[in-house]
């Protein structure tokens, strides 16, 4: 098993680097449309209109444990709120579960420029989080709610306590117990692997479309294989 | 050169761990949990970057009277009264005031922020169910069988608890497994790309 | 001050010498501007102060003529005195060359003149500007005049006269007074008369108003910059109310004579045939449904109803599977029970995890409480103090590991056991005789899993569960049931426990009913209801989605 573990590892990196090289050739492929991310662009003009803040939480995950790959997908897209903020003069205020999540929210600031938005750690228990982001919510009243990452039950105090304060959101998180509050609550919403395609979409970088033309393929192999096997398990020869 | 240092022992570091995974030799065990050390250290000392960002965000609130500074007040006293209290204590953090401040402070606030969850997802249930799409008509369908399901321990409806199972075990079982593929290949894109040197979260 | 006449230095009053060259400033005989009244010397024709002209303005009876450009006169060589003989054609030449174009009227009468006078009269072409239109017979024509010096004229032009043009015009002639020129004779335009206004008409005529009273006089200022200056601005005060406008004006009656306008002005709006209610106020939804289900479940709370039936329910598989395995333990066995839930989900797991500490107890195990979570050492101590497990006898606290995988990965792999301090009072776990025999996983006889989150409950399977064969079995929030029972089915877990339910079917299998079996049938009622309000809800009109 181990040792099909590492074959499949190879085999994606390398068509992960292939799929890198074609973009950069050919140009960006034709994605599917996300109205989530529409929404957030749309967002992100009436920030710079209105001069309301954005607030962005990367999640309630660490950097260094299990969901590291999903707070990079959170933190990809507060890259991008503070490349735009930076750019257009909108502040973006960010709250943040873990303080290794954090040092990055301070990496971008220090990359992109201060945009007048505040970096706040909360605590890394997630129920104290949702509660201290609510509150943030509440103080700072931003123009759009921006949530993608790896969250828990508490996003849904979250979002409701952002609905109650009558702002707009865009969210995205990849628990499946969690996937249906999130749908629930926000009318734009990711899901699953959609939280890693937004940092593609946004900035069009051609290695983060690399990774989801490399998804996208090793999905397709990966349903082939299992419909094959259930059949050849149904029928007896495995 | 600058640049590529960083790229390079972050690639050499994932690359240690994983073929300590699937690889077991004596010093690349010992290479690999000493680099996982290294990892939780350097976590902890994070927690020191955490503690001066709460103190100083909420005593510039408090300076400039933002709105909300009275609850930022409480906070920073909060703070300072666990920190001094964990130093000075013998056990330290496992001391009695500590231990007093979490058992009948934080452990009733939290389990009471976490209990107002039931009404939000009630409240967001029935805000999303009063939309006229398929999807909302057909999770509102499932909903009610599975919370029929539930309902049925204090009747003797005990089919509805039998199709709840199913439910439970099958058709959202296959919409979960195909989330959890779909997640698992985005995680390993992810982590592979910081493996190859392709994407670095960090600056440079 | 004096200007000196030679160099136009300016001198004091009563100097005789020029300070800057010494000239006399007084000549004695010199020309007196009329201007500024300098001397000037005699031979200056401008005046060195001013500039202006020292010779006397001509009194206006004196003024000549306006002197006319001097006609091109043909040079000596070629004029031709009438002395000598000249062919007849050039002295008519010269005559016509000579001759002005005068209007029609005055050519008749000069040619009436020149027939009269035996003399030539020569008469200067006028000369007309561009611009200028010819002028009609009423203006004023200007006087001719030629002037020539005696030395240039000839002989016989030296006779010549001046010639004065009429500068009144010439009464019309006789012949003319008789044609009549229409367009000069007024026109009578007879005036109709002034219709008769209609009454109605009459009424509605403007009320003449009285004159305007004139605007007072203003007064100049007095004082300060703008003194004596009128028409100026009053300075406006910032903080004086403006005046106060009245809403509504008296409408005069109108003096109308006929009916009918009186009857549309007087006209009211008719009145409604229905009243209109006012919109009922906007319902706050949520809070309303909040309070029903606050209801649902402080009722149910406090009446005791509804409590599990009272015949043998069904148990779940899970269920009877974790409640066969702890029940296989033989005495004096070594449990590893993880919490790796956070306080908010305390609600839920304590009343899961409480009926298993007490079964464990029952069986007389030796239990180790560790966490993956900071928090969980200390809902650990917390919950094995509340079963009634003796510390130090019954259970340690092994306290918190970090890492979660990381940790997880260095607790499976390595050979001997790494936690050696117990988390309350820091002493080494061979210091506790009845965890003395502890040397690393494998001695481990039952490990449980109290998890709220998927990353941990994976973590312990994945990490731990695929490299030793110690049995793990798992208590989760109903919400993780569904990810943990595929590893039920495959065996790698050997129970499972889905929230307050399950454990209400373990209390009723192990026969100590306890929290989980007061508060799962209140968990059931209160979700029924959340069903018939969510079904309300749907019912109702609702957006549609964006």
């Amino acid at each position: 098993m181990n040792e099909l573990s590492v074959a499949f590892l190879l085999f994606f990196a390398l068509f992960l680097y292939i799929a890198f090289i074609e973009v950069r050739i050919r140009g960006k492929p034709n994605l599917r449309p996300m109205p989530a991310l529409d929404f957030l662009k749309e967002g992100l003009q009436r920030a710079i209109e209105s001069g309301r803040p954005l607030h962005v939480s990367p999640g309630t995950g660490t950097v260094g444990e299990k969901d590291t790959a999903e707070t990079l997908a959170g933190l990809g897209l507060l890259e991008y709120a503070h490349r735009q903020g930076g750019l257009y003069g909108i502040p973006v205020t960010s709250t943040f579960f873990h303080p290794t999540a954090m040092l990055s929210g301070y990496d971008f600031k220090r990359r992109f420029g201060p945009t007048g938005g505040r970096i706040y750690f909360i605590a890394p228990e997630r129920g104290i989080y949702a509660a201290g982001a609510a509150e943030v919510l509440k103080n700072e009243r931003p123009i759009l709610n921006l949530a993608l990452g790896p969250f828990g039950y508490e996003f849904l105090l979250l979002s409701e306590a952002a609905e109650s304060y009558g702002l707009d959101q865009v969210a995205g998180a990849t628990d499946p117990a969690v996937l249906p509050f999130v749908y629930s609550s926000t009318e734009h919403s990711l899901i699953g692997e959609e939280v890693f395609a937004a940092k593609a979409y946004l900035s069009k970088e051609p290695k983060a479309l690399a990774g989801v033309i490399a998804q996208d393929v090793m999905r397709f192999i990966l349903i082939i294989g299992i419909t094959v096997g259930v059949i050849l398990k149904t029928l007896g020869v495995i | 050169m600058r640049k590529v240092i960083p790229i390079l022992v972050a690639v050499l570091s994932g690359l240690t761990v994983l073929a300590d995974f699937f690889i077991t030799h004596p010093i690349l065990d010992l290479v690999g949990r000493t680099l996982l050390q290294w990892a939780m250290i350097v976590a902890a000392f994070a927690f020191v970057a955490g503690l001066l960002n709460i103190f100083f965000t909420h005593t510039s609130r408090v300076f400039h009277r933002e709105k909300g500074w009275g609850y930022s007040i409480v906070v920073i006293l909060a703070m300072w009264a666990v920190l001094v209290f964990g130093f000075l204590e013998p056990e330290g953090p496992h001391g009695y005031v500590v231990s007093w401040i979490f058992r009948y402070v934080q452990y009733p606030l939290q389990a009471t922020v976490m209990a107002l969850l039931a009404f939000f997802a009630l409240s967001a249930g029935y805000r999303a169910f009063r939309r006229r799409t398929l999807e909302s008509t057909i999770m509102l369908l499932t909903t009610s069988l599975v919370l029929l399901g539930y309902a049925a321990i204090m009747t003797d409806l005990w089919p509805m608890s039998a199709l709840k199972e199913w439910i439970l075990s099958v058709p959202a079982m296959a919409g979960v497994r195909g989330i959890l593929l779909g997640v698992a290949l985005g995680i390993t894109a992810t982590g592979l790309r910081i493996l190859i040197g392709m994407d670095k979260p960090y600056s440079d | 001050m004096i200007y000196c006449p030679n160099c136009g230095t300016a001198n004091r009053e009563g100097s005789r010498y020029c300070n800057q060259c010494g000239a006399p400033l007084t000549p004695e005989e010199g020309i007196k501007c009329q201007i500024c009244g300098a001397i000037n010397s005699p031979e200056n024709e401008k005046c060195t102060n001013c500039g202006a002209s020292l010779k006397p303005a001509p009194s206006p009876e004196e003024k000549p003529a306006e002197e006319l450009p001097k006609v091109p006169v043909f040079p000596e060589e070629i004029i031709l005195t009438l002395e000598e003989e000249a062919p007849d054609f050039l002295a008519d030449l010269r005559a016509k060359a000579q001759e002005v174009v005068l209007p029609e009227e005055e050519r008749v009468e000069e040619e009436a003149e020149e027939e009269k006078e035996e003399e030539p009269i020569i008469i200067l072409e006028e000369r007309y500007e561009e611009e200028e239109l010819p002028p009609t017979p009423a203006e004023e024509k200007p006087t001719v005049t030629v002037e020539y010096r005696e030395e240039e004229l000839p002989d016989w032009l030296k006779e010549a006269k001046e010639i004065v043009l009429p500068l009144e015009p010439s009464p019309p002639a006789d012949w003319l007074k008789e044609v009549e020129i229409p367009w000069l004779e007024e026109e009578i335009v007879e005036v109709p008369a002034l219709a008769e206004i209609p009454p109605w008409l009459e009424a509605l005529r403007p009320i003449e108003e009285a004159p305007a009273a004139p605007p007072p006089e203003e007064e100049a200022e007095e004082k300060g910059v703008l003194q004596g200056l009128k028409g100026l601005l009053k300075p406006a005060t910032i903080f004086e109310p403006p005046e106060k406008i009245p809403l509504r004006r008296e409408v005069a009656e109108l003096s109308l004579g006929s009916e009918e306008i009186q009857k549309l002005v007087k006209l009211k709006p008719a009145a409604p045939a229905v009243k209109i209610k006012a919109p009922p106020k906007e319902i706050r939804t949520h809070r309303l449904i909040h309070f029903i289900l606050f209801l649902a479940v402080l009722i149910p709370m406090l009446i005791g109803w509804p409590s599990m039936p009272s015949g043998s329910p069904p148990t779940p598989l899970g269920v009877e599977k974790f409640f066969q395995t702890v029940e296989a333990l033989p005495p004096g066995s070594f449990v590893l029970v993880a919490f790796d839930y956070e306080p908010y989900m305390a609600g839920e797991m304590e009343a899961v995890a409480y009926p298993v500490l007490a079964h464990l107890k029952g069986k007389g195990c030796h239990v180790a409480l560790i966490s993956l979570n900071p928090m969980g050492p200390a809902l650990a101590q917390a919950l094995g103090e509340r079963v009634g497990l003796r510390y130090g006898e019954e259970f340690i606290n092994l306290g918190y590991i970090p890492g979660v995988e990381a940790g997880l990965r260095a607790l499976g792999t390595s050979e001997d056991w790494l936690v050696r301090y117990d988390y309350l009072q820091g002493k080494p776990l061979d210091s506790f005789p009845a965890f003395q025999s502890i040397k690393g996983l494998k001695d481990w006889n039952l490990i449980v899993l109290f998890s709220g989150q998927s990353s941990t409950l994976l973590g312990w399977i994945e990490q731990v569960g695929s490299v030793i064969e110690v049995p793990m079995v798992a208590g989760v929030i109903s919400g993780l049931k569904p990810y943990a029972e595929p590893y039920l089915n495959s065996g790698q877990l050997k129970g499972l426990l889905g929230g307050m339910t399950d454990a209400a079917f373990y209390e009723a299998v192990l026969g100590k009913p306890s929290e989980a079996t007061r508060a799962a049938p209140v968990q059931a009622f209160a979700l029924l209801i959340a069903l018939l309000v969510i079904l309300a809800g749907s019912l109702t009109r609702g957006g549609s989605h964006a």
